[in-house]
């Protein structure tokens, strides 16, 4: 496999040498298929620098989910009793995932400007408030909040050292997505930075998490004809109870 | 081994669903009641969306109880009578409860109402359960007689009806009455409600204990038919892998308890239910009394606002 993988690179770093990029990025599985068994991916990142731009440059990657209607929520102490408040705020376009991985952990040289453009890093993170804030906690609060919240559920990676680098030209990043990632497209974005900050070069590229097999059947049903799931929903649960009945009234 | 649930979204261990599939399907079987009060709150806890809980909840709960629903028809542990007045009662409730929670809704105050409506049922009728199961397994051991029914002033209202097979000649009041709260109930907060219904039909209509389970499992039968169509068509909430996945292990756990009730006296059911649901409400209570690990909630939401 890690032969095949690095023989695959060898090849399309030949055919990047020709033409002459600074850096070349791609991703190993550009679809993402949600099965039955589906228990969390991976989203491998590789790719070629050119060699002599390699001392002292950073490359970032970064992986943006897609974009999320998220409503937040605060738990609240009503007499004693902790309860979830009334009011919400809800955000839009907040990545569903986030990751991020550079081979150096002094990216800081890129200036800012630059990384709130591309969204690098969390602080960089573009979202936006759909209805008024209803609680104290300003959007940056909110950030720190959903921050958290992913971090827990492995929604959000921050790896500053997460891309490994092979004879200065070479380098390859592995990203893993949870079991609850959301489906949709997810953009993966590659940056090369020189040692005066300034960058050299990027990639974007996209992986699509989708639902595959009976579940994708399923959730498309549920969706498209919601009256007819729920009546068979509700047969087949009949049957199961009867045949259920039947066999043990047998044994 | 992990299974991926299409509709809640996420990845779920499968031997987990299996066991409290087990657990709940014998309690079901045993007492007469969905399991619904006890699976809905461990399905949230495993991070399962309430609103797919709720839902896939009572398509399981439905499968469960038309199984020993069928076990008690065979053993003819079911008034068919008082069961239809119930379900009369039972239909105008659930239609009240659905206005009744979209009004709670409009004005935000819906997860409150839940939980406190949650604890105070379950402490109340809880409490009242082992007390009264208690005191009459202690007349037993006295060795006095009991009556075959307390006969209170509600059983004397007009429309009075013979139910030959609970042995009452009562008033359809009560149970209309008994059928439209247990109704409003269910639908707000997303159980079959035999967990009411069972204690209300012992202890309200006074009817014998061995009849009530299979009478109740015929109105659970019937309430969470509708709330899976409904369920489906208004909220596409129901997950039928979910579950099916509990089915398993509820089927299997449903016969089991039908017969394990043979081998206990009314009052030893009453009081073992009374106990279980003493426990699932003091975990309530102390969900709610401890401070949070996470301080918000952070759920997606559909509406394009």
């Amino acid at each position: 496999m890690k032969i095949f993988f690095y023989f695959f690179i060898f090849l399309f770093l030949m055919n990047g040498a020709n033409a002459r990029e600074p850096l070349l990025s791609k991703v190993l599985n550009k679809n993402i298929n949600i099965t039955a068994s589906f228990d969390g991916a991976k989203i491998t990142v590789y790719g070629a620098i050119d060699p002599k731009l390699y001392n002292g440059s950073v490359i970032i990657i970064t992986i943006l989910g897609p974009p999320s209607k998220l409503k937040v929520s605060k738990k609240k102490k009503y007499f004693g009793v902790w309860l979830v408040s009334a009011k919400n705020t809800k955000l839009l376009n907040a990545p569903g995932y986030y990751a991020m991985a550079s081979n150096n952990n002094n990216f800081s040289l890129a200036d800012s400007a630059f990384l709130k453009e591309n969204q690098i890093g969390w602080e960089n993170i573009q979202i936006n408030i759909a209805n008024g804030i209803s609680l104290k906690e300003d959007k940056e609060g909110y950030k720190d909040i959903i921050k958290l919240f992913y971090k827990k559920r492995n929604l959000l990676v921050i790896e500053k050292s997460g891309i490994n680098i092979f004879e200065d030209t070479l380098f390859r990043a592995d990203f893993e997505l949870p079991g609850i990632t959301p489906i949709g497209e997810y953009k993966v974005n590659t940056f090369l930075i020189n040692k005066e900050g300034i960058l050299v070069s990027s990639w974007q590229n996209s992986v699509q998490v989708t639902k595959g097999g009976v579940g994708a059947y399923l959730y498309d049903y549920s969706k498209k004809h919601s009256f007819l799931y729920g009546v068979f929903a509700a047969l087949g649960a009949i049957l199961l109870g009867v045949t259920a009945s039947e066999i043990f009234r047998r044994i | 081994m992990e299974v991926y649930l299409p509709i809640a979204g996420l990845p779920i261990n499968f031997f987990i669903l299996m066991c409290l599939g087990l657990v709940v399907g014998f309690l079901s079987g045993m007492f007469g009641v969905g399991g619904g009060f006890l699976m809905t709150p461990m399905l949230i806890l495993m991070g399962i969306p309430p609103a797919v809980a709720v839902a896939s909840e009572a398509n399981h709960i439905l499968a469960a109880s038309v199984s020993g629903f069928l076990a008690h028809m065979r053993r003819a542990n079911v008034d068919f009578l008082m069961g239809f007045i119930l379900l009369i009662g039972g239909i105008f409730g659930s239609i009240i409860g659905v206005f009744l929670l979209k009004y709670l809704l409009s004005i935000g105050q819906e997860k409150l109402f839940i939980s406190l409506s949650y604890i105070f049922i379950l402490v109340f009728v809880g409490l009242w359960m082992l007390t009264e199961s208690l005191s009459s397994i202690k007349k037993k051991h006295k060795g006095k007689s009991n009556k075959l029914h307390e006969h209170i002033w509600l059983h004397g209202l007009p429309f009075k009806i013979k139910f030959r097979k609970s042995h009452l000649y009562i008033s359809i009041l009560p149970p209309v009455f008994i059928g439209l709260l247990v109704g409003i109930l269910s639908s707000i907060m997303g159980v079959g409600g035999g967990f009411i219904l069972v204690p209300a039909m012992i202890y309200i209509l006074g009817m014998p204990t061995q009849v009530v389970i299979g009478t109740s499992l015929l109105q659970i039968v019937f309430v969470t038919t509708v709330s899976t169509i409904m369920h489906s068509y208004i909220n596409q909430t129901v997950d039928v892998v979910l579950s099916s996945l509990l089915l398993i292990g509820a089927v299997v756990g449903a016969q089991i308890g039908t017969r394990a009730m043979a081998l206990l006296k009314g009052e030893q059911i009453r009081f073992l239910l009374a106990v279980i649901i003493i426990i699932v409400a003091s975990i309530l209570i102390y969900n709610i009394l401890i401070t949070p690990e996470e301080a918000f909630i952070i759920e997606t939401y559909k509406e394009a606002q």
